[in-house]
């Protein structure tokens, strides 16, 4: 191989099985990006056009692989009626969950991606960034998936007793979320985003790993199942601990597993073999260390893991925090293009 | 038309020309059996990877922008062939995964995969298609590459394969590259030229040029049942099979296989097949009243002639399948043209498949082509010696003699398929089309007094150009009706 690749030729070769120029950089730049456009993370979080000039901005900034559409996990409750708050600096976040009563269910009406709340700002944005740079970078779109959705339509807290104290409820909730979820995944491989399913309710930091094979895994089966039927490799994010449910990851369908605070080595023998792994660089260190340490903490990374038998992406264990600066993704980026090549 | 899979049937819609968005929601309707049941590479068993009938959507999610902007028809046999093209690039990665040899063939050489599918598991591929990928991908990726590498715009549009086998990203490290001199394309040669210097395990075929013979010519009207056939001078066919048998020597060496005569008998059976389904579809689409498969899928078709997009059992499946599905609609007189759509033949292969759309979008239709892969297209004769037969078809090669002999080619079409119109595409920078687009006119207007629209085909992202284009053919198409109409 001698010409240099495109990020969109280095992902399609990893997807493939076969070993690309180098490890797919791609650190979880999602609002952060609205930092380096000078934009409010607000004007970010609702305006497709500003979310997509963000995002070409970041990249342009700092060349990373793939770029990420994304403003935060209660998106598809919200197009169902939650009510979020929204900062200038930070990101959205639950105010009033929609289902306040149990029996209020049965009023719930799927979203429609195209008019409803923000849905049509992911969509606007995918198009422009597409439209932009998809001829040599991957769009991938962040999914909040149904458990972590049923958790913003219902409250967290409301909704997880709902899993111990109504269980069929709970199961109806989760459906409706699938066939949304289904609904958005869908127009956003209309416009040619990749889809990568995101779901931190379902960590072991929050739930039991019973809780997540009854509540969480089967739905995400359900939209892996989905796109599978498309021919695409499915990726999900699950933030937080997921060593207790590491074994329960395939059975979620998904071909590229983004960890966060696992233990890399440990989850590369565990999983590596059949999928390929994308972590898990710190979000607190990228943005509270100096650029010597994260250089060093990706080298050690991707030394370690750029072995993985199915393939290995650097990546952030989650989204790199708003107020990261700027020196230290560059120094994440850097790092990662100079030890995680695999050839020349 | 009805498709059956065991007792599952699937039965297409009212024939259409459909978006992307479209195909998307009818894929829907596809039952999983069928996506399971179509697969490549059919004696490496069933694997997660060699799955094939995917809607544009998924080609367009991996980086395929322009698919989103093409009409596509809506059969099933259609979107096989689609899935079928469109995975070329993993199946070639897959096969060398599986331990296949994976052999490049390039420039005018058409008429060599048979001799290399006759060696056990391996599988030809021409990198010269490569230059669609720009258009499909909306991008100037492989022609920034090539150009880096010295080949830039003043050269054709293949020079995205240039692109192609540098970053190697598009197809795996070919086992063996054979490259063309001689006779063949200029542009395609100095890109060759260039591949060569990259280092790759090249094998050099030497293309005699075939002059127009005289006295060996046979009167047009005579040749009308062979639409593919050239004539020759029969003392190339000699030196043709000499370049045959270096070039199996080094077959033979890559792969560590003897050249079998008799499994190229065999390959030259099943070449004959899938040449014999693609004559019949075109025949069928071009005489038919109604145009039953749209252009777009009619080149797409063509060109599987070529290498059989790197699977030859199944490209012969899916031929079957696409003449099933032509052949039914012509029978229940559906189609996708309308009654008095312009009858148009085009000329040169157009780089920007859109453009192909545009002909159906603005009342045209096809009825022939030249698309310069006639060494591909014509059944190669039952010699008892098979390198003989190879040979001819080498010879019968669109741009290896004169523009008159390809003239011929078109002239033949016009006769036997009533054209009103005539389309030659030129390639920007493409050294053949310069020259020969004139000529072509000249020869045609001595038989024939039908409209001739020539343009060239620009490069991706240029819309305002392409906008004009659309404009000529508008204005094109109306002077064909309004001829009819008058």
């Amino acid at each position: 191989m001698n010409g240099r690749l495109t990020p969109r030729e280095r992902f399609g070769l990893l997807l493939i099985d076969e070993e690309p120029d180098r490890v797919v950089t791609y650190p979880l730049i999602t609002s952060h990006a609205a930092k380096v456009l000078g934009c409010t993370v607000r004007d970010y979080c609702t305006s497709g056009n500003k979310m997509a000039k963000a995002q070409i901005a970041a990249w342009k900034k700092y060349g990373h692989d793939a770029l990420s559409i994304f403003t935060g996990v209660g998106l598809i409750a919200e197009a169902f009626g939650s009510e979020l708050h929204f900062a200038d600096y930070d990101i959205p976040i639950l105010l009033n969950p929609c289902i306040r009563n149990i029996e209020e269910i049965g009023d719930l009406k799927k979203p429609d991606p195209y008019n409803d709340c923000r849905l049509p700002v992911y969509l606007e944005s995918i198009d422009i960034c597409f439209e932009t740079l998809g001829d040599i970078l991957p769009v991938i779109v962040f999914i909040p998936s149904p458990f972590t959705t049923a958790g913003h339509l219902r409250g967290i807290s409301e909704f997880l007793m709902d899993s111990i104290r109504h269980p069929e409820e709970a199961h109806m909730i989760l459906k409706i979320c699938t066939e949304a979820c289904i609904d958005l995944i869908d127009a956003c491989m209309k416009l040619g985003a990749h889809p990568m399913l995101v779901d931190p309710l379902a960590s072991s930091s929050v739930i039991s790993p019973m809780t997540f094979n009854k509540f969480a895994k089967p739905y995400l089966r359900q939209l892996t199942d989905y796109m599978h039927r498309f021919d695409l490799d499915t990726m999900l994010h699950i933030c937080g601990e997921t060593e207790e449910i590491i074994d329960d990851i395939p059975c979620t369908g998904t071909e590229l597993f983004s960890f966060d605070k696992n233990d890399p080595g440990q989850t590369k023998s565990e999983l590596g073999n059949n999928t390929r792994l994308i972590g898990n660089i710190s979000p607190e260190e990228i943005l509270m260390s100096d650029p010597a340490t994260i250089s060093n903490k990706v080298r050690s990374l991707v030394t370690q893991m750029k072995d993985t038998p199915k393939g290995f992406i650097i990546s952030t264990g989650c989204v790199v925090p708003i107020n990261t600066p700027e020196e230290n993704i560059s120094a994440f980026i850097d790092a990662s293009h100079m030890h995680g090549k695999y050839r020349y | 038309m009805k498709t059956e899979l065991n007792d599952i049937v699937y039965k297409d819609p009212f024939p259409a020309r459909i978006g992307c968005t479209e195909w998307h929601n009818l894929f829907g309707n596809i039952p999983d059996e069928f996506i399971d049941h179509y697969r490549y590479y059919r004696h490496c068993g069933k694997n997660e990877w060699n799955t094939y009938l995917y809607p544009p959507t998924t080609f367009l999610i991996y980086g395929s922008r322009y698919l989103r902007k093409l009409k596509f028809d809506n059969s099933l046999a259609s979107l096989r062939l689609w899935g079928f093209m469109m995975n070329e690039s993993e199946r070639l990665f897959r096969a060398k995964q599986s331990g296949m040899k994976i052999i490049a063939n390039m420039g005018d050489l058409g008429a060599i995969p048979p001799l290399i599918f006759s060696f056990k598991d391996t599988i030809p591929f021409y990198p010269d298609c490569y230059w669609w990928t720009p258009f499909l991908n909306e991008s100037t990726v492989l022609f920034e590459e090539a150009e880096r590498l010295g080949i830039g715009e003043d050269c054709c549009f293949v020079r995205a394969a240039l692109g192609a086998y540098s970053k190697l990203a598009y197809f795996p490290e070919p086992d063996l590259g054979i490259v063309a001199t001689g006779a063949s394309c200029n542009d395609m040669n100095s890109v060759m030229q260039s591949i060569n210097r990259l280092d790759f395990n090249m094998h050099w075929f030497e293309i005699p040029h075939r002059r127009d013979p005289g006295i060996y010519d046979s009167d047009l009207k005579n040749n009308e049942r062979d639409l593919h056939r050239m004539d020759y001078q029969p003392h190339l066919k000699t030196f043709v099979i000499e370049e045959m048998h270096n070039l199996i020597s080094r077959l033979e060496e890559v792969t560590g296989q003897k050249y079998e005569p008799d499994a190229l008998v065999g390959t030259i059976k099943k070449i004959n097949k899938l040449r014999g389904l693609v004559y019949e579809i075109r025949d069928i689409a071009f005489s038919a009243v109604l145009c039953p498969i749209p252009a777009l899928e009619l080149m797409n078709l063509e060109f599987i002639t070529l290498s059989a997009y790197s699977d030859l059992d199944e490209a012969i499946d899916i031929a079957q399948h696409l003449k099933d599905t032509v052949r039914e609609r012509v029978k229940n007189g559906k189609g996708i043209s309308d009654n008095d759509a312009a009858r148009v033949i085009w000329i040169t292969p157009p780089a920007d498949p859109i453009l192909l759309n545009y002909l159906e979008d603005l009342g045209g239709r096809l009825v022939g082509t030249e698309f310069v892969i006639n060494q591909s297209l014509r059944l190669l004769d039952s010699n008892p010696d098979p390198l003989v037969s190879l040979s001819d078809g080498l010879l019968n090669a669109s741009l290896i003699g004169t523009t008159r002999s390809r003239t011929k080619l078109i002239l033949r079409q016009i006769e036997k398929y009533d054209a009103e119109g005539i389309i030659i595409s030129n390639i920007f920078a493409s050294s053949h089309c310069s020259f020969e687009t004139t000529l072509i006119k000249e020869f045609i207007r001595e038989n024939y007094n039908i409209p001739i629209l020539s343009f060239d085909v620009v490069a991706p992202g240029k819309k305002i150009q392409q906008s004009q284009i659309l404009n000529r053919m508008t204005a094109f198409i109306e002077t064909i009706k309004e001829k009819k109409r008058s």
